[in-house]
């Protein structure tokens, strides 16, 4: 019988416990043999021969699971790597491992993480790990514990808000907002040496940086500034135009129109890089601003 | 701590002792680093999270709704940034 998405899972250790990434949707497992052409003056013909000079894998899984963001933003921060395995479960529940064949477990670094919050869309993340030392068989007899479900994130429910400066809190919430993601990259550098044992490739975290992306709809005259108070296009221009840093976050909303933040999630403070208008004839206008933070995020509430 | 981080895991040790008289999930947070808070509503959640002492650092993430039992989530975690 072929086996389905939905039994080959990506799976996380901690404290000794392998537990399935909640609510993942896809997963891609990328083996790489890296290799360099060797063909010689001593070889005939106008064939390539590649050699294998290292090994390397990545992971990438998608998932709707965004209750544990913070800590994952946080262990990015922190260059903490994480010991995967991938296996086959069993149908009954999806979550048990049994060990297949194909099994293989090892250490990597999160490279690279988008939070994507849109309006009336299920929020989703994309993860991106790199492996860093060798894959190995997954030992007989482990077993996978189950984890609770979480629930799905409407991306109504979290929001951009913005100071007006690096100076004011980030009170102000964008306004019209339709789409909002957090995209966060750690940068490897491949640290293989001669002293390094077989064919893997390690990796060295050497910088993190991280850019948010949002797009609004624009009102007229009736400005939402002056109608209900919020970052709309006028106030994002100002900012732009000022060229410094101003103070952001990213949390939880309530309220009516969903503009009371809760819980902070992520905050920090970034400048505005790029501001791109768009005026479709017959169509509404929108914007989307790019913001790229400046200096490190802060995942404390 | 463990070096092996998880997908939504690996908090900080908590460094804070509970305190008595405070909500069963801000012992729960403060003993182990992570509590799941559940509500009927957002705004019940958002007062729960008022209650975790100020001096206990933690990281809030999105909330969840779990069509299925009505019931919002919120995790909380120790964090140290």
């Amino acid at each position: 019988m072929i086996l389905k998405g939905q039994n080959f899972r990506l799976l996380i250790q901690n404290r000794n416990q392998l537990r399935c990434v909640g609510m993942a949707t896809n997963c891609t497992v990328t083996l790489t043999n890296n290799t360099e052409q060797a063909e010689t003056k001593d070889d005939v013909g106008m064939a390539a021969k590649p050699t294998m000079v290292s090994q390397s894998w990545q992971v990438q899984v998608d998932s709707l699971e965004m209750v544990g963001i913070s800590v994952l933003l946080s262990n990015m921060q922190r260059n903490i790597p994480y010991v995967l395995v991938w296996d086959e479960t069993s149908p009954s529940n999806n979550q048990d491992i049994v060990g297949a064949a194909f099994a293989r477990t090892g250490e990597a670094y999160m490279s690279d993480a988008t939070f994507q919050f849109d309006d009336r869309t299920n929020s989703a993340k994309n993860l991106t790990f790199v492996g860093t030392g060798p894959l190995s068989k997954v030992e007989a007899g482990a077993t996978s514990t189950p984890m609770d479900p979480a629930g799905y994130t409407k991306g109504q429910f979290v929001r951009l808000f913005l100071g007006s400066d690096n100076s004011a809190e980030p009170a102000k919430v964008i306004a019209a907002a339709r789409t909002l993601a957090l995209h966060v990259s750690l940068s490897l550098e491949n640290s293989t040496t001669k002293d390094t044992p077989g064919s893997w490739q390690v990796q060295e975290p050497t910088g993190l940086s991280y850019d948010i992306t949002t797009s609004a709809l624009v009102r007229g005259a009736d400005t939402i500034t002056s109608s209900v108070d919020g970052q709309d296009l006028a106030s994002i221009e100002e900012i732009y135009e000022a060229g410094t840093p101003v103070k952001w976050k990213i949390a939880n909303v309530t309220g009516d129109n969903q503009r009371t933040p809760s819980s902070t999630i992520v905050s920090g403070s970034c400048l505005i890089t790029q501001l791109s208008i768009q005026a479709q004839s017959r169509q509404s206008v929108s914007y989307q601003a790019t913001l790229t933070g400046n200096g490190d995020y802060s995942t404390n509430s | 701590m463990s070096k092996n981080a998880t997908e939504e895991q690996q908090q900080q040790q908590p460094t804070t002792t509970a305190k008595s008289g405070s909500p069963a999930f801000v012992d729960e947070l403060l003993k182990n680093g992570t509590a799941i808070l559940t509500a009927k509503t957002r705004d019940e959640l958002a007062e729960m999270v008022n209650k975790i002492p100020a001096d206990v650092h933690y990281g809030a993430g999105a909330v969840g709704f779990n069509p299925e039992t009505g019931a919002f989530t919120l995790r909380v975690d120790i964090v140290n940034n």
